[in-house]
């Protein structure tokens, strides 16, 4: 008897410290895993910890939240930076998430219905994001160069003056008033044309990643509904903003929280295009938290604004789901 | 403490995978030893295209030639910004390399974490050094910005790519207008306004000057206005005085009587041999770029001091960077140090400058013939070397990098209309003294 208990352990207890299941499957995850350990937790963990200190090239004094507390409010260098940084984050979000947003609605409505050469247009619109932007921005600058840009060319066809675009620091609302010989007090200047002119830049990239979101929910809208509108003859436009549109909704919901979040924490577009400047009129939070870390070598106080910018990410896209997540229509 | 190991550990993980292997830095002053056996050495640096060849070719002749086994592996790490970020990693992670490249705020920056060796006592070695003689052959400007005052006047790097801040002059421009070179402020403002011309649509075609807002050359500009850059404690700027007010208000009238204008990126290199602007401001290192497109349209154009308050004592900006050694092994500073004192020796020198465009550090190699033969076909180089003698360093004190950016924007906000030149030097001048105060 004893003899036949003992292999029924052996049998059993390794199956289970060892199950194969298991070990398949954190095999399978390890790729995953360690990837994502090595390069986004571990990171993330090694900044919170020197966000703590005083990190000036080398680690120094335990500050505890003193490098938070700097760029809110403490120092007089550093916190009117972060706050200026912040409005200009926010502004760029402005500029660029509703626009890209109506555009790329727009289009896919388009692209969806039947139409000749469908996919080549499907294409056309998505290639610009495939396209390597620092390698677009390239081109960009070109177009935008105040001296023999195109885009000043096409102003001077309609008689309006040359404008300096990524190099000009004043506030559109400025520029604007100052055509009809107004002059605006500062603060009311506006975010200045470089950052709208970045802006732009920025939806001509992200658009056709929008557009395909935007099919992809449009094709989900199941076919009946149009059909019974039609019978009861409902009009295009009834039929766009009573079927589609609401219809469409958690993809609207999505698409504005995903772009809201690139956009908060973009680098490689205003890095390549204006690198901040001028004037620091474009330096947004992450150029901010580039140029502490990286070209003052104050890593302490860079890991603490990267966290600071975390946490705003998180707010704004709370505030989201409060506010525009109960509006949204799930079929 | 775990949680720090584990950084650390990260750190040194990823840093190995990116840098040539080094051991932890150790404290060594010894500079009269000799070698023992053979040492392997690595230079980090920011020189691409030509320039990196010109490198590489000193570098297998150096590995050659060197008798005492030493060969030194010289890697490019980007340019300038990237190669100080990857420092900065390579600090805190220990596998620094023996040498690498560095502008001065660069150098201060590594400081912070003692990591440089000071090369007094090996300049000095009876045994590896050099002669007084040959010391005093090195232009004082390049190797005094090299003494750190703020670290105890230690001599924490070596001249290795330099050049010096001129005045790019278009002739035929000049010609027409029957005017010289201007030799004073007041001379360069009207040459530049008679320069410029416009279309029947009243748009401007040729202009004067061309503004640049890199720090360097506003400080050039205060020097050749008979100011200073700092004030003598080394703590708090000294531009943001007359000359520097001076240097604002005549872009500001420049800018508003319309005979300057400000090209975007590299453009002026285009615009000058191409007919449409008279004056602009740059470094030496310029001179390739602007021949091949003169070369091209056939412009005759000439390099110059910068204008001068004072003409019996000019003076103005030089700059490029140097070269600095790590702490490592008392053989591997040791090697490190009869590379680059090789490097700056007169002949070497003199065919770097010739293959790399850069300045020879050295008055004896004007005698060589490589850079007469280099000089015969490129004129230009020969009329900035000339001013070499006129050149001084700027300051190479902790948060100067930043500095610079104040003094672009405090250029930039005027040109822009954003502020007088009173304010905005009064702005730029508080924000630069806070600037240097946290760094210190």
């Amino acid at each position: 008897m004893a003899a036949e208990v003992i292999p029924a352990r052996v049998r059993a207890s390794p199956r289970r410290r060892l199950p194969v299941e298991t070990i398949q499957a954190w095999l399978f995850l390890l790729p995953a895993v360690v990837i994502i350990g090595v390069f986004k937790v571990i990171p993330a963990i090694a900044a919170f910890y020197m966000s703590l200190f005083k990190w000036d090239v080398i680690q120094g004094a335990f500050r505890g939240l003193g490098n938070y507390t700097d760029w809110l409010y403490d120092s007089a260098l550093r916190s009117p930076d972060f706050w200026r940084a912040l409005s200009t984050t926010f502004a760029y979000v402005i500029f660029t998430v509703p626009l890209e947003m109506a555009i790329a609605l727009v289009l896919a409505y388009l692209l969806f219905q039947k139409m000749r050469a469908r996919g080549l247009y499907r294409t056309l619109y998505y290639l610009p994001y495939v396209t390597s932007f620092v390698a677009a921005a390239a081109v960009f600058v070109w177009v935008f160069n105040p001296q023999y840009g195109p885009a000043n060319e096409v102003l001077g066809l309609f008689g309006i003056g040359a404008q300096k675009w990524l190099e000009e620091p004043s506030g559109i609302f400025e520029l604007a008033a100052s055509a009809f010989g107004i002059t605006l007090p500062a603060w009311l200047a506006g975010p200045s044309l470089a950052l709208l002119v970045l802006s732009l830049v920025t939806v001509w990239h992200y658009l056709g990643y929008q557009i395909v979101i935007f099919l992809a929910g449009l094709s989900n809208i199941s076919q009946e509904f149009y059909e019974a509108a039609r019978l009861d003859g409902a009009s295009e436009r009834q039929i766009f903003t009573k079927i589609t549109l609401p219809l469409l909704s958690p993809t609207t919901f999505f698409v504005f929280t995903v772009a809201s979040i690139g956009v908060l924490r973009s680098f490689d577009s205003v890095y390549v295009l204006t690198n901040g400047g001028p004037l620091d009129t474009t330096r947004t939070v992450t150029l901010l938290v580039f140029r502490t870390a990286f070209q003052q070598a104050q890593f302490g106080l860079g890991s603490a604004l990267a966290f600071i910018l975390t946490l705003v990410i998180l707010l704004f896209t709370l505030i989201q789901f409060r506010v525009l997540g109960r509006r949204v229509q799930y079929g | 403490m775990r949680v720090k190991a584990t950084i650390l550990a990260t750190m040194m993980l990823v840093s190995a995978a990116c840098s040539a292997a080094a051991p932890a830095p150790q404290q060594s002053t010894e500079a009269d030893i000799t070698l023992s056996g053979p040492v392997s050495i690595t230079l980090w640096h920011a020189l691409s295209g030509p320039q990196q060849v010109a490198l590489d070719a000193m570098v297998k002749k150096f590995n050659e030639t060197n008798g005492k086994g030493i060969t030194v592996t010289a890697l490019n790490q980007g340019n300038y910004t990237v190669l100080g970020q990857k420092l900065m990693g390579a600090i805190q992670a220990g596998s620094l390399p023996e040498l690498a490249h560095a502008y001065e705020s660069n150098v201060a920056d590594y400081m912070k974490a003692a990591t440089v060796v000071d090369l007094g006592p090996y300049k000095d070695s009876k045994t590896n050094g050099l002669s007084k003689a040959s010391q005093d052959d090195i232009y004082k400007g390049y190797y005094d910005t090299n003494i750190f005052p703020q670290f105890g006047n230690q001599l924490l790097s070596w001249p290795f790519t330099k050049s010096l801040a001129v005045m790019y002059v278009n002739e035929d421009i000049l010609k027409e207008l029957g005017k010289p070179i201007p030799k004073t402020w007041d001379e360069f403002e009207a040459t530049a306004a008679a320069a410029v011309k416009k279309d029947a649509s009243g748009k401007t075609t040729r202009y004067g000057f061309g503004f640049t807002t890199d720090a360097s050359y506003f400080n050039a500009q205060v020097y050749s206005r008979g100011g200073s850059l700092m004030a003598a404690d080394n703590q708090t700027v000294a531009w943001n005085s007359t000359q520097g007010l001076q240097v604002l208000q005549m872009y500001d009238r420049m800018n508003k009587n319309g005979s300057g204008y400000t090209p975007a990126g590299f453009d002026w290199q285009n615009d000058l041999p191409g007919g449409k602007l008279l004056f602009y401001f740059s470094t030496t290192s310029s001179i390739p770029f602007l021949k091949d497109i003169a070369d091209k349209t056939g412009a005759k154009w000439s390099i110059a001091n910068l204008p001068q308050a004072d003409t019996a004592k000019p003076k103005t900006v030089q700059f490029g960077a140097n070269v600095a050694i790590f702490k490592s092994t008392a053989e591997k500073q040791l090697a490190s140090w009869l590379f680059i004192k090789w490097m700056s020796e007169t002949d070497q020198s003199a065919q770097f400058a010739a293959t790399s465009y850069y300045m020879p550090v050295r008055k004896s190699s004007a005698d060589a013939q490589i850079l007469k033969d280099y000089w015969a076909k490129v004129p230009q180089g020969k009329q900035g070397f000339d001013l070499i003698q006129y050149s001084s360093p700027e300051p190479n004190v902790r948060g100067q990098q930043d500095v610079r950016n104040v003094v672009s924007d405090m250029m930039t906000s005027v040109l822009a209309g954003k502020a007088t030149p009173d304010a905005a030097i009064k702005a730029a001048g508080d924000k630069a003294n806070a600037i240097f105060k946290d760094n210190q």
